[in-house]
């Protein structure tokens, strides 16, 4: 039986308007880029280290956390992708790699204004497939249990009810779809039919015709 | 290519053809330029035609060798005759036996001289005078078998003295032909004359029937019609003809399009249905890993079409490619470590336009482009924008299908047009058409006017109403202009069929 592990994450950034264009470098965010365990997990376990890499405009734009909190902050004017790569405890783990746009700007009043901060965050799962025994001790010891805390047991509330949301949303979308793939389905055979027939009343009607010219 | 295949052999021995340019700068721009480009060889030309036209760089090499020795019209003969005396001439007088045994005619022309005892040579082109064979007929035969109520006999002796006079070359006789005497007659009507008097005569001398004078006269002067007509079409006609062949041409591609994407969508939509069913009767053993949830469907469709009566699904996999229906994604079946969300991916090869479509469909749903990445949401996410995908390819080959058979009516139409059929008023009878003759056009009359829609259950506005039309395979044309076009199609085939 293959095995999977899934470790649960989440990503993304913070952001918050200083209110006024900082004169020295055009600066008026000030943001947070980060990789966070769901769980609370202490990802030092199986995560060697995470590498940010940023603009170019940005002095050392590649940056390597080699322990948690795995964050960035820094400030600056505008959106960016940015590209996080992930490198695992077991060196031989190929290293997971993926693109996260840096989001500023808003159009929530509030958030322009500067009462709430911007928050972009997505939630994801790392998947290990058939780990190395390395890793897998590592991430099935008893060390990892987690330390729930308020804050997370508030954000994994509220992720479980979108996932509830958005799982039902989609299967409504499915419903309609198919149901729409039936309907046109069967009048797409039905119109073949009625081709055939109509292409089959042509060739009769032509044929008769056909034998008063050869009879000529 | 037989040249190739000459040069290859030969590469050795045939020294290089004069690439060896002296200017440095053109052996640099040449190694640069690379080899030319050779012209390809047009698509209705054979490939021995081609191969005696085209002009290639490098040296054509002939297939046979060409013999270099004494013989034939070479340098070496000629230095060889040098070297000998000239033969004498003598001015000699002829006659030609071909203009009569009675001739007198003396001409004189330069000759070898011949030995004296020889006999005299005859004329060497006196052969060449052949004449035609032109029957004759006996009084008696004429009675027996050559009356004709259209011929006297004057006449038909005057036609064959013709015939003989100008050796069966029907324009100049029937130039000839005496028409304040005897009545007009055209090329076809003397050689008609002609050919049934030849047949008739061997048929009675012989007793056999031959082929030899097959003409038929009805055919030549259908055939020289048309080709006069063909001449004095005025240039509107033929600019109007050329235009109806392209026409005609782009139709029949257009048609043929259609019934591409027509077949080879139902197909997908048979597979597909036959998945649904599957996965909406089976209850489906997920394996979780390297599996997809796709795999595994591909496993009861198989196990559906191989053994019917096995229901329950097996963990046996089976190595099966995804049915050519919707969206291919990403799959990790290898071990390693990969982040849920990249399953969730487009493949980039899914053109815009169905990009578009995704993201349309996903706003009217109020879904966003990349929810959440639990497993769950990403197998039913996937399996939703394949479905998405799915509906845009069946929506574009039902507007196909519809279209083509809107003209199918209308060419039915066109071809019923004479006959007066009343337009009675049907009820619309969505499924089945009956075969009987006389409503069997009214009832393809409701379909021209109303698409049929035989489930109303949907609740509007569709999701598929929303897409936008954009592969149809559609000429532009109104529907006047079709109905002219497909008249002036058959009256062009009925021509072709009639000469």
């Amino acid at each position: 039986m293959p095995m999977v592990i899934v470790k649960p994450i989440v990503y993304g950034n913070t952001a918050k308007h200083f209110g006024s264009k900082r004169d020295s470098d055009g600066h008026t965010h000030k943001w947070k880029l980060y990789v966070r365990s769901f769980n609370n997990d202490d990802m030092t376990k199986y995560i060697n280290r995470i590498q940010f890499r940023l603009h170019e405009t940005y002095q050392t734009n590649v940056r390597v956390l080699n322990q948690p909190p795995y964050e960035i902050e820094e400030s600056g004017w505008g959106e960016f992708e940015t590209q996080i790569t992930i490198f695992f405890a077991d060196p031989y783990e190929k290293p997971v790699i993926f693109f996260f746009h840096l989001k500023l700007f808003s159009t929530d009043p509030d958030v322009v204004v500067g009462r709430k901060p911007l928050v972009n965050e997505y939630y994801d799962e790392l998947v290990f497939q058939e780990p190395s025994d390395v890793l897998t001790r590592a991430m099935n010891s008893t060390q990892l249990l987690p330390i729930s805390t308020e804050e997370n047991r508030a954000r994994e509330l509220e992720y479980a009810k979108r996932k509830i949301y958005t799982v039902a949303r989609i299967k409504r979308a499915r419903e309609r779809v198919r149901h729409e793939i039936q309907d046109l389905t069967d009048r797409l055979r039905l119109t073949q039919q009625n081709i055939k027939h109509v292409r089959q009343r042509s060739i009769t009607l032509i044929s008769p015709t056909n034998d008063n010219i050869i009879r000529d | 290519m037989a040249n190739a295949d000459v040069l290859d052999i030969l590469s050795d021995t045939i020294p290089t053809t004069s690439r060896g340019a002296a200017n440095k700068d053109e052996i640099i721009r040449e190694k640069k330029k690379g080899p030319k480009k050779s012209i390809r060889r047009p698509e209705g030309m054979k490939r021995e035609v081609w191969s005696l036209i085209a002009q290639d760089d490098r040296e054509s090499v002939p297939i046979v060798p060409t013999d270099t020795k004494s013989g034939g019209n070479s340098y070496a003969r000629w230095i060889k005759h040098s070297a000998m005396k000239v033969r004498s001439w003598q001015w000699t007088p002829f006659t030609n036996s071909a203009r009569g045994p009675s001739d007198t005619f003396v001409l004189y022309h330069w000759q070898h001289k011949t030995n004296p005892d020889d006999p005299p040579q005859e004329y060497p082109f006196a052969k060449f005078n052949k004449h035609v064979d032109v029957p004759t007929y006996t009084d008696n035969e004429y009675e027996q078998y050559l009356q004709d109520k259209e011929w006297n006999r004057t006449e038909t002796d005057v036609l064959f003295e013709l015939c003989r006079k100008f050796e069966l070359k029907f324009l100049i006789i029937h130039d000839r032909w005496n028409n304040i005497l005897y009545p007009d007659r055209s090329v076809e009507d003397l050689k008609d004359r002609y050919y049934t008097i030849c047949t008739t005569l061997e048929y009675a001398r012989t007793k056999r029937h031959t082929d030899k004078y097959n003409f038929d006269a009805a055919h030549e002067r259908r055939r020289k019609e048309q080709l006069n007509k063909l001449l004095s079409r005025t240039k509107a006609e033929e600019e109007e003809e050329l235009y109806l062949m392209n026409e005609l041409k782009r139709i029949e591609n257009e048609r043929k399009e259609r019934e591409r994407i027509i077949s080879q969508d139902v197909q997908k939509f048979v597979q597909q249905q036959d998945q649904n069913i599957s996965t909406t009767n089976n209850c489906i053993q997920r394996t979780v890993s390297s599996s997809s949830r796709r795999s595994s469907i591909n496993q009861d469709y198989l196990q559906r079409l191989n053994s019917s009566s096995n229901r329950t699904s097996t963990t046996q996999r089976i190595t099966t490619c995804d049915p050519p229906v919707g969206i291919k994604f990403p799959e990790f079946k290898r071990p390693g470590v990969f982040l849920r969300s990249q399953r969730m991916i487009l493949p980039s090869s899914i053109p815009n336009k169905k990009l578009a479509v995704i993201d349309q469909v996903l706003k009217q749903c109020q879904l966003e482009r990349n929810p959440m990445a639990c497993e769950e949401i990403v197998d039913e996410f996937n399996d939703l924008r394949s479905d998405i995908i799915l509906l845009f390819d069946l929506k574009n080959a039902l507007n196909s299908a519809e279209y083509e058979l809107q003209t199918s009516l209308h060419r039915l139409k066109g071809e019923n047009g004479s006959t007066n059929m009343g337009v009675s008023s049907t009820q619309p009878s969505g499924a089945g058409i009956n075969s009987s003759n006389e409503p069997s056009k009214t009832q393809f009359d409701f379909l021209l006017s109303q698409p049929n829609t035989p489930n109303e259950n949907i609740t509007s506005p569709r999701l598929s109403d929303s897409f936008e039309p954009t592969n149809i395979v559609r000429a532009s044309t109104t529907e006047r202009k079709r109905r002219a076009l497909s008249s002036q199609t058959s009256t062009i085939k009925k021509r072709e069929r009639l000469s």
